[in-house]
């Protein structure tokens, strides 16, 4: 089957060695090819594709320092510069496909192991452009974000049982989902699995299960899916997406973390379990996530000092929970918030000023308190010239003034944030963070379900569970005193109805003596807490 | 699930570990040298027939150590599990003829004529780039051992598909054709026949249908009178 339109493509050659580009390039004048570019760096490469419109990119994965050929791919796919019908071919020396392919957030569209023959090439070539060809009009309609000709021609494809019938099947059940007809996906996804075991199309079945509705039954499948192949990682994907639509925090943590070590190079997966930990309030997986999101990110092209930022305000929040851990990051944190001078020398003001308090708060921690208040004093001139600050800065601003010992600053700073933002539950929802009592109305409803919840567990004598639901709202309402009173008192009664462990004992210890450091006469949690002081005493 | 991130990159020292990075390593010089080989072939027209067997010869033994090392590699990663398998509906003809290509300097410089016997629509549910591989060792081994030929076939027989590979040469030794099993065959002898044996029963046994395994075969006689290897896939 060989492909007659070689002399009109357009090509890029990128690769970092002289010998393997003259030999590509000689490969593609043998084919026929008249317009070939080859440049040594995946800089270079996105450059020359910003330029031109390229329908075949050969590119090496290793590329020496820079960019390698995967972040040069997702580049082009972040930003665009690639249409549906061209093609990118990574070359690589791995045996091991999966260690390139999935270790990212995209894959190419065909992947050769060096090296290379021209034979080999040519054969792959013809292939590859042989269908392309095949789908032009699918592509075209692609292209023009024409959804619903996109189908049509598809379904055509597949009735006339053409030789790409599974492609076009593939092809088309995923357009379904996106357009909705799930019913349709269905059908496809079913048809093929009656014939053959096939992974995408199990993965494919179980999503369209999810967004039916079904959501338990979708996690079941996919969860079986991966007891069969623990490097699945579209089932992942879709695991992370069921478990986020049930609102279920802590599995969504657990998936995303074991995604993590499967696509060790993605820095979106890393983001995404930053981010999703850090509203778990599980400080040590955010800190260690945001830390590997700065290190993939600089040929990445999601390289942002919000990674940096966010880094090492993780890790000045480890402290409040594992002092221990967060000394092992604060040196890397330290030096983290250096290099975003050195990297964003033109940041806006609102970043500035979050690494400098999230600084000063670190350099307390540290012990320098000195240090600490002039990076204090610094953003206070920074913020004087200006007049409206995002939330997120002043709630670095707000926990910075704690750190620093100024209580009395920090409350009313607090004060007049709640007044701003009362017209705005999302900025209360954050704010509720820093306070003993929520003040959004989400966070109060919450607050009411799990405590009524949790009472009437630790009423009818299931104190397990009712410690699983304290300590979930511990989590999400770190500062609430009357959350952790509750918490002791259940794993009080577990331990009195069934026997103290070691763990139960640590984690009272560990309660009571956050609560020690919360609480003062004037709480109106007092006299519990001293009530369960004693009770404490009897252990 | 095992754990995600951890606070320590350092991993304890385990000689696979080593042994796996280093076969890395010497895989990603041999492509360098494959290549120049390739080029100075290519540049360099051949005077006489001692210089196109020197040719054969560093073409081949190359060949053979990166086919070697992939093993090596996929062995380890299996063992890791870490090699997963990627099962999509292929046309066998793309398979066979990717091999073809990829070792098309090889039979060149022998002589050695390759035939396919395969119906070019015939699709079967496989692991390309496994099987691939499975062919490409087995291709390499026999053009070391047949005369002049090689032929390739694939057809679909009782819910299976089977791919022969058949030479001219002496047929393989009858130890091996009598061996209960040939993965016991493979762990106990030593040499690269056995261990790209052990590789090829290995990938067959990946691939699974309704209870049924895939598996392999070798017998000596027709249709060229040499050795043939089968794999079955169901």
């Amino acid at each position: 089957m060989a492909f007659s339109g070689y002399a009109s493509l357009r090509v890029l050659i990128v690769d970092d060695f002289d010998s393997f580009r003259t030999t590509l390039k000689k490969i593609m004048v043998d084919l026929g090819v008249q317009y070939i570019d080859s440049v040594a760096s995946g800089e270079e490469g996105l450059e020359k594709c910003l330029q031109n419109e390229y329908d075949l990119i050969l590119c090496d994965y290793n590329l020496g320092p820079g960019k390698n050929g995967q972040q040069l791919l997702e580049e082009l796919r972040y930003k665009k510069q690639l249409k549906h019908e061209s093609i990118f071919i990574l070359l690589s020396a791995e045996a091991n496909r999966d260690v390139v392919m999935s270790a990212y957030d995209y894959e190419p569209d065909g992947y050769l192991t060096k090296p290379v023959t021209g034979k080999t090439l040519q054969q792959r070539l013809d292939r590859i452009f042989t269908q392309r060809e095949n789908l032009n009009d699918i592509y075209h309609a692609l292209n023009t974000n024409d959804k619903e000709k996109a189908i049509a021609l598809l379904e055509k494809k597949i009735q006339s049982n053409a030789r790409l019938a599974m492609q076009c099947q593939k092809m088309v059940a995923a357009l379904y989902i996106e357009t909705g007809a799930y019913d349709l996906a269905e059908n496809i996804y079913r048809a093929i699995l009656e014939v053959r075991t096939l992974e995408w199309a199990q993965v494919g079945l179980a999503k369209v299960k999810m967004y039916q509705g079904e959501i338990e039954r979708a996690t079941h499948w996919l969860s079986g899916i991966i007891s069969k192949n623990p490097n699945c990682l579209s089932a992942y994907d879709a695991l992370a997406e069921a478990y986020k639509l049930t609102g279920n925090s802590d599995q969504l943590q657990t998936v995303l973390d074991v995604a993590v070590t499967i696509s060790p190079m993605s820095i979106l997966r890393q983001l995404n379990l930053a981010q999703v930990a850090t509203d778990n309030n599980d400080m040590e997986v955010a800190a260690i996530a945001y830390r590997k999101s700065v290190k993939l990110s600089p040929h990445s092209c999601y390289h942002h000092h919000d990674h940096y930022v966010s880094f090492a305000r993780s890790t000045a929040d480890l402290y409040e929970q594992n002092s221990e851990k967060a000394k092992v990051l604060a040196p890397e944190a330290n030096r983290t918030l250096n290099d975003i001078q050195k990297n964003f020398p033109d940041m806006a003001l609102d970043p500035s000023l979050q690494s400098t308090l999230i600084n000063s708060r670190l350099q307390v921690k540290q012990g320098e308190i000195i240090q600490a208040q002039s990076l204090l004093d610094e953003a206070q001139d920074m913020a004087d010239k200006s007049q409206m600050l995002a939330l997120q800065t002043e709630i670095d601003w707000v926990n910075t003034l704690e750190s620093n010992g100024y209580n009395e600053k920090a409350k009313s700073k607090l004060k007049k944030m709640i007044a701003d933002y009362q017209y705005d539950q999302l900025g209360l929802q954050k704010i509720d963070r820093l306070l003993s009592e929520p003040v959004s109305e989400l966070n109060r409803k919450a607050m009411a379900v799990i405590n009524k919840e949790g009472i009437v567990f630790y009423q009818q004598k299931q104190f397990i569970k009712a410690i699983e639901f304290f300590a979930r709202a511990e989590k999400r309402f770190p500062r609430h005193v009357g959350v952790r009173l509750n918490l002791m008192q259940a794993i009080i009664g577990e331990m009195r109805e069934y026997g103290s462990t070691d763990e139960h004992m640590d984690k009272i210890h560990y309660t009571m003596d956050t609560v020690t450091k919360m609480i003062n006469t004037e709480s109106p949690h007092f006299k519990r807490y001293l009530q369960l002081k004693e009770m404490l005493r009897g252990f | 699930m095992s754990t995600g991130n951890s606070l320590d990159d350092e991993q304890s020292l385990d000689f696979s570990l080593v042994l796996a990075s280093s076969v890395h390593d010497m895989k990603n010089s041999l492509t360098m040298l494959l290549s120049s080989l390739e080029e100075v072939i290519e540049s360099t027209p051949v005077q006489n027939d001692v210089q196109s067997a020197q040719f054969a010869t560093l073409q081949y033994e190359a060949s053979r150590i990166n086919s070697e090392l992939i093993q090596l590699l996929s062995i380890y990663n299996m063992q890791q599990q870490r090699l997963s398998l990627h099962i999509d509906e292929v046309y066998v003809i793309d398979t066979l003829e990717e091999q073809l290509a990829r070792n098309d300097m090889l039979f060149k410089t022998r002589n050695i004529r390759v035939e396919i016997h395969c119906d070019d629509d015939l699709a079967w549910f496989y692991d390309n780039d496994l099987i691939g591989n499975v062919i490409h060792n087995i291709l390499i081994n026999a053009a070391r051992y047949t005369q002049e030929k090689i032929r390739l076939s694939a057809s679909i027989k009782d819910q299976q598909l089977m791919i022969d590979i058949a030479d001219d040469g002496q047929g393989f030794p009858d130890a091996m054709l009598s061996a209960a099993s040939l993965e016991s065959v493979a762990k106990n002898g030593g040499d690269s026949t056995q261990l790209g044996l052990f590789f090829a029963a290995k990938v067959a046994g990946l691939h699974q249908q309704n209870e049924r395994s895939g598996h392999i075969h070798l017998t000596n006689g027709p249709p060229l009178g040499g050795g043939v290897f089968t794999i079955y896939l169901p």
